[in-house]
């Protein structure tokens, strides 16, 4: 569906950071996908709008480039990929909504750390709107409630642009972050949307957290496509 | 945590609350999500829906909005939505 369901493509986008959002309605295995952030990080220049991966994956172990093969402690039938974004080591699967920030941090004009905080911010914001009070830490990333912790943060920064994004706890098996020691903590207790009463699916999830983080980065012009794979 | 829980500003039951239906356009499309949506949310005013066709014509999206009563009812609707083979997503 590449053509789909264009909202606003503006005609002056020459000078104003233009962001392109694509949501997959398929859920994705990690590894392609993964491949394709590179691929896409690898060839854009100076004058490629920033994208926004809008996905669920397949069940998955990663392990960042800290991670330690020891906090994985029973993987069972869950593949494990290595792969090259920061932090420890986390779970993916069907039900936790990703979004993969592909963007060109020198052009928004901010270094890594705002980006990370302002990921997080957003997270807090979407979570604001149940009626969830939810925070960043200093000491590791993602974001919390109380102690346990409801979404993560991994990126890899090349050239100036990022890879790699967040994954939020919606509505889904949190039963293989026993397996693990997310993000190297032992006995890190996980979280989800779900858990409380008041919450959204999925899909509305997914856009109210683009609109918060496309304001956020100030992007002015967004073209919106709907694609069933990579 | 001694931290004050903020007021939730998105609350079941939720009055005009929107939602927007993608799929391929064709003749059948808005009467096809019309007829779901009624089956969902009994009390659904058809004069909100609105048709917005893409740039390029081959794909529509129908809007609506319902007095939306939880998470469980907007998951069946958007279930049966996608189950329709009309519809590519729901937002």
């Amino acid at each position: 569906m590449s053509e789909a369901g264009v909202e606003k493509a503006g005609a002056d986008a020459s000078h104003k950071p233009s962001l392109r959002v694509r949501y997959f309605g398929q859920i994705l295995a990690y590894e392609p996908t993964w491949r394709a952030m590179q691929a896409f990080t690898d060839a854009r220049d100076a004058e490629t709008p920033d994208e926004f991966w809008v996905l669920e994956h397949e069940p998955v172990f990663t392990l960042g480039q800290a991670g330690k093969d020891e906090h994985v402690l029973n993987p069972g039938s869950i593949p494990l990929v290595k792969t090259d974004r920061g932090g420890q080591v986390t779970y993916h699967g069907p039900g936790q909504l990703v979004i993969y920030t592909l963007v060109d941090i020198g052009r928004l004009r901010i270094g890594t750390r705002e980006l990370v905080s302002r990921i997080e911010q957003a997270i807090v914001s979407v979570l604001a709107l149940y009626g969830i009070a939810a925070q960043a830490r200093s000491d590791a990333p993602g974001v919390y409630v109380g102690e346990r912790k409801i979404a993560s943060l991994g990126l890899r920064i090349r050239h100036g642009r990022s890879y790699h994004g967040l994954s939020l706890n919606v509505e889904m098996d949190l039963s293989p972050f026993q397996c693990i020691n997310p993000c190297g903590y032992a006995g890190m207790q996980m979280v989800q949307l779900a858990d409380f009463d008041n919450h959204e699916p999925m899909p509305q999830v997914a856009a109210r957290l683009v609109q918060i983080l496309k304001q956020s980065f100030g992007y002015t012009d967004q073209i919106v496509e709907y694609a069933d794979k990579l | 945590m001694t931290q004050q829980q903020e007021p939730p500003k998105i609350e079941f039951p939720c009055p005009h609350y929107p939602i927007k239906a993608i799929g391929v356009h064709s003749v059948e499309f808005r009467e096809v999500v019309v007829r779901v949506v009624r089956e969902h949310a009994p009390d659904f005013d058809e004069t909100t829906v609105e048709v917005v066709e893409s740039r390029e014509g081959r794909f529509a999206s129908v809007r609506f909005r319902i007095t939306a009563t939880g998470p469980d009812q907007l998951q069946a609707l958007h279930h049966s939505l996608m189950a329709t083979g009309h519809v590519k997503m729901v937002i």
